[in-house]
């Protein structure tokens, strides 16, 4: 290997020669993930994608071939592209709103509160920002369905308190309920951002804002110049990661509206879901989980790939 | 920098943690001892403390007594495990001796059918369960190619269940109501004075996961019409069914009207049946419609005047026979199985059932103590005995329970016309069938 | 230089004692939106001390009357707390375990090792990640039954290891990417193996992004519902969120019974994410650390 296409890769130090000869025993080192990832995941995909390819109700019963049945259906039916659309307002709320937001409130807590309040009020607020993540999702869908509860719920109150004429029915109309679920989605997710990038901070070389503040940079303009581009590797992890997690949301749908109102809130995993398990057609929900998992391959290779290409830059 | 980081430490820990657990857990192992005695499994999923869960605990002590040699393992679930996983875990290897399944032709039926359960219709005739089990309480328990009605029997069900209004007699009063009303054009009346009076009539839910409320009520309608013939006709699949024909038509346009005029409150869409309990238990509804699930509540909680009744001047009713108790095609001990079925259905552990407050199938409601539970157990012995039970609406076809869930909310929300519905349903019936 | 001092450098503080105005409004908001996201924990803990009667007489967003333990009472005869948590423990903390310890390794190849087609094969791993879990029940069931494993707990933890330890290798892998190479050769220098400068030079750089793995993990795992359900059946390999779910019958859900024992599981997890709190403050990705 010369030094040059070593180097094209980012511009590197070339690998020492004696490298190359312990290079195979690196393989040894992926064995356990890849074993693993063999039998718990590539085996199981692979059956799943056989039993997409049949009629099939589960259980003992019988399959029945339909090639590529299934799909065929699929691409017509309305109720998946609804779904994908749906999807959509999942990305918002749990990629767009809580990664912006999350850079926020890390940078607030890390670079403002810490230093002037004190560090352990700074990890107070991070400690109950990230709580949601850690309350079972079952009971946190029952929380929330009394927070949005029409009549007597918390929201409205507050909403009728400030003067709102008629509050929405956000969980039982078909035109607000997706923002209800936003509402808790974001509300779910803002922890995981807030406490990567405060994190992230810590790493970061303070003499870059020691400098900045002897100019006099304010703390908006420190956040802009500063934290965005040393948070780089950060927001592309949170952003990939968010990301596919919006493509499978799927328990809060299945507490707060179980897909309602009236199917306005159907996502891809819940329509799988429900094919497997209600409908009994699990060569039907097969085949939307295999869709699924191959958009989410493309959405992530895609990024990944942006991503190697804009940090070696 | 010394070997043990805190990384390292926590693995020795945790291998420290996990040798004793891995030796436990393997000494945790399945039905035959050592000196081959045996364990009797039973997987169900009935709240302990509920009427039918004290029966079957006595049922287990009374097992015990008989068979002294065999270990019970009465084990725990959830509704929602079995509907979900069933299919799955029975087709294991590792399955219970006894397993309590959901009636109805999308899981019972298709466990059935996938031959995952044992026929015991020779067991049944042997020990007699067939006179105990009668007329509609039958019909779930018995299923040909996965459709109820007929066929070999699969189950056994120890409860009845009905569905009644649930009212406050409080608030009937304030409106001048002291009796129940005799009749459907009664109860209309009566819901618009409640309505006159700031009082929503009926506290009902719709939201498409677990607010049934509005099913029941739509259902109770249509079965307020109906002929035997035609809700078997519908539950079993034996006939074609126009469903813009009544009952159906004459039903679901009542229950638009109801919509309409608001009898069953505004804005319901998001609310489940949990929620509507709790509306009426804090008096923000005069009635709700439900089963004995609100019968134990009011029971226990309820700080008002409270009293039920069934849809007035009803041709059937809705109810059925509850869950069955059958056992597994691969069960290693099926005799034993049968030996505990046969005890839930003996006499003590049925009136066992009926004084706790559940509407045992073959008990004597003479016997129950508390003179509330005696009132319902006999409310429901003539439907029984009469055949005049209609099921619930979802069991005919699979998936139906969203699908009509989906429209009940449509509906609710003004967004759907009776035709519409009926139109939507003949589709989706039709359909069902050819699968 | 220690991260507290780092930390004190970045803002001289003011006239003493005098905060300035900006600080207060920003304090302010930030206590207030905390507020605003722990008040579902507010409403778990407000109904878990009421009384059936109470909750049903004033709905679930009023304040106890009285402070009432039948609900904790209740939860605990009706399911066997102490086995689900065992379970719930042992499960989460073996899958963090293993999940690190498989990540790091995999990991250690990809970011330092450099093997051939890296991208490649974090994008494949990266698919265990993005699977939705009901595409995979079926074959993991017949897997389970046919290594025995099924119904007990191991088949889950083998599972989690493996889905949580594909979102570690993803992590550690890029983290160790930037990882500075002098460190690496001074240690070859020194007649170093592979395996030794795993453990004694990068695992020990590593520790703060392994504990932000390890609170994420064990997390994840102890919430997981949908695979445990399916393959612990059996009450004495229950989990806590199974052991929950048992609560809801079909027509009736014990609503206070149900969030007292919410409110009993939220404790382990509470705890241990409050120890583990400390270690978050440090880097996720390995810098210049000198």
């Amino acid at each position: 290997m010369t030094a040059s296409a070593v180097t094209t890769r980012g511009g590197r130090a070339p690998a020492p020669p004696r490298e190359r000869s312990e290079r195979p025993r690196y393989w040894a080192y992926l064995a356990p993930m890849a074993a693993g990832f063999l039998i718990i995941v590539a085996i199981p995909l692979v059956m799943n994608v056989w039993f997409s390819l049949h009629n099939w109700q589960g259980g003992a019963s019988e399959m029945t071939w339909v090639g590529l049945g299934n799909y065929v259906e699929l691409m017509q039916d309305p109720t998946f592209w609804q779904s994908f659309r749906n999807t959509l307002y999942m990305i918002v709320a749990i990629v767009v709103v809580p990664t912006l937001v999350g850079l926020l409130l890390a940078s607030v807590l890390f670079n403002l509160v810490a230093p002037r309040v004190g560090e352990r009020t700074a990890a107070f607020l991070r400690g109950s920002y990230y709580l949601p993540q850690i309350l079972p999702i079952a009971v946190a869908g029952f929380m929330w369905s009394w927070i949005l509860d029409t009549d007597g719920g918390a929201l409205n109150a507050v909403l009728t308190a400030i003067g709102v004429a008629s509050p929405p029915d956000w969980l039982g109309s078909a035109d607000v309920a997706i923002y209800g679920i936003m509402l808790m989605l974001i509300w779910l997710q803002l922890g995981y951002p807030v406490v990567i990038f405060m994190a992230a901070l810590g790493r970061v070389d303070p003499s870059i804002y020691e400098a900045a503040d002897v100019d006099g940079a304010s703390w908006w303009s420190q956040f802009t110049r500063i934290t965005l581009p040393e948070l780089k590797p950060e927001i592309f992890i949170v952003t990939l990661t968010a990301l596919v997690g919006a493509l499978k949301v799927f328990a809060p749908i299945l507490i707060l509206t179980g897909g309602g109102p009236e199917g306005s809130t159907v996502v891809p995993s819940y329509y799988a879901y429900r094919n497997f398990f209600e409908l009994s057609r699990v060569g039907y929900g097969a085949a939307i989980s295999n869709v699924m998992a191959l958009l989410i391959l493309v959405i992530a290779i895609g990024m990944l790939v942006f991503q190697r290409r804009a940090t070696d830059d | 920098m010394t070997g043990i980081t805190r990384r390292g430490a926590l693995k020795l820990g945790g291998a420290a943690v996990a040798t004793p657990a891995l030796l436990s857990l393997g000494a945790c192992s399945p039905s035959e001892g050592s000196s081959g005695a045996k364990t009797l499994k039973i997987l169900q999923y009935e709240d302990p403390t509920t009427p039918q869960g004290i029966g079957w605990k006595r049922a287990v002590e009374l097992f015990t007594e008989k068979h002294p040699d065999v270990t019970v393992d009465l084990q725990q679930t959830s509704f929602d495990a079995v509907r979900q996983s069933a299919k799955i875990t029975l087709s294991g290897n590792d399955v219970p001796d006894v397993v309590e399944f959901n009636k109805g032709n999308a899981d019972g039926g298709q466990l059935a059918a996938q031959g995952l359960l044992t026929p015991i219709t020779d067991v049944v005739a042997e020990r007699g369960w067939d006179k105990k089990i009668t007329g509609s309480m039958r019909s779930f328990a018995q299923y040909e190619n996965g459709k109820a009605g007929s066929g070999d029997w699969y189950g056994v069900p120890n409860i009845g269940e009905y569905v009644t209004f649930f009212y406050n007699k409080e608030l009937f009063a304030k409106v001048g109501a002291n009796q129940p009303p005799a009749s459907i054009p009664e109860l209309e009346a009566l819901m618009d004075t409640f309505l006159a009076e700031g009082i929503t009539p009926i506290s009902s839910s719709a939201a498409t996961s677990q607010g049934f409320n509005q099913m029941w009520i739509w259902y109770s309608l249509v079965s307020a019409y109906a002929t035997r013939d035609e809700i078997d006709d519908f539950m079993f699949t034996r006939a074609p069914i126009d469903f813009n024909a009544d009952p159906w038509r004459k039903g679901t346009h009542q229950f638009q009207e109801w919509i309409n005029r608001k009898y069953t409150g505004e804005r319901i869409s998001g609310l489940n049946f949990e929620q509507a309990t709790v509306n009426w238990l804090s008096q923000n509804g005069a009635m709700v419609m439900w089963n004995h699930g609100v019968f134990t509540r009011a029971k226990n909680e309820a700080e008002f005047d409270w009293g039920w009744f069934t849809m007035p001047g009803a041709n059937l009713t809705m109810g059925s026979s509850g869950h069955l108790l059958g056992v597994p095609e691969k069960a290693k001990n099926k005799d034993l199985a049968y030996d505990f079925i046969d005890l839930t259905l003996s006499e003590e552990v049925q009136n066992l059932i009926g004084t706790e407050g559940g509407l045992a199938i073959a008990g004597d409601t003479s016997l129950i103590t508390d003179d509330l539970s005696r009132a319902y157990a006999e409310g429901f012995t003539p439907l029984m005995e009469g055949d005049l039970l209609s099921f619930y609406p979802d069991y005919p076809v699979t998936g139906f329970l969203d699908f009509i869930q989906e429209h009940m909310q449509k509906m609710s929300n003004g967004n759907e016309t009776a035709d519409e519905y009926l139109a939507a349903l003949q589709k989706f019936y039709d359909a069902g069938l050819g699968r | 230089m220690t991260d507290k001092a780092l930390v004190h450098h970045l803002s001289a503080p003011r006239a003493k004692g005098r905060p300035r105005v900006s600080t207060v409004i920003v304090v302010t908001l930030g206590v207030a939106f905390a507020v605003v996201m722990l008040s579902p924990f507010l409403l778990v803990a407000m109904n878990s001390f009421k009384s059936n009667a109470d909750y049903s007489a004033n709905g679930p967003l009023a304040l106890p009357k009285a402070l009432d333990l039948s609900a904790f009472e209740r939860f605990l005869t009706l399911i066997d707390f102490p086995t689900a948590l065992w379970n719930s423990v042992l499960v989460s903390g073996l899958v963090t375990l293993g999940g690190l310890l498989i990540s790091v390794l995999a990991a250690y190849a990809i970011g330092i090792g450099r093997i051939k087609a890296r991208t490649w094969v974090v994008a494949v791993l990266l698919i265990a990640t993005m699977v939705p879990q009901e595409a995979l029940v079926y074959p993991l069931f017949y897997g389970a039954q046919a290594t025995s494993t099924l119904n007990t707990v191991w088949s889950v933890i083998v599972i989690f290891i493996v889905i949580q330890g594909a979102y570690g290798t993803y992590l550690l892998a890029g983290v160790l990417g930037t990882f500075p190479k002098e460190l690496i050769e001074a240690a070859r220098v020194d007649g170093a193996s592979a395996w030794r400068i795993l453990w004694r030079v990068v695992v020990p750089v590593l520790r703060p992004t392994l504990s932000v793995l390890a609170v994420f993990f064990f997390i994840w795992t102890w919430n997981e519902f949908y695979l445990p359900v399916v393959l612990l059946g059996d009450s004495s390999s229950q989990t806590i969120p199974i052991a929950l779910a048992t609560l809801r019958g079909q027509h009736a859900i014990e609503q206070t019974t149900i969030t007292a024992g919410s409110f009993l599981s939220l404790l382990p997890t509470v705890i241990f994410f409050l120890i583990f709190q400390r270690t978050l403050s440090n880097g996720v990705t390995a810098g210049a650390i000198k």
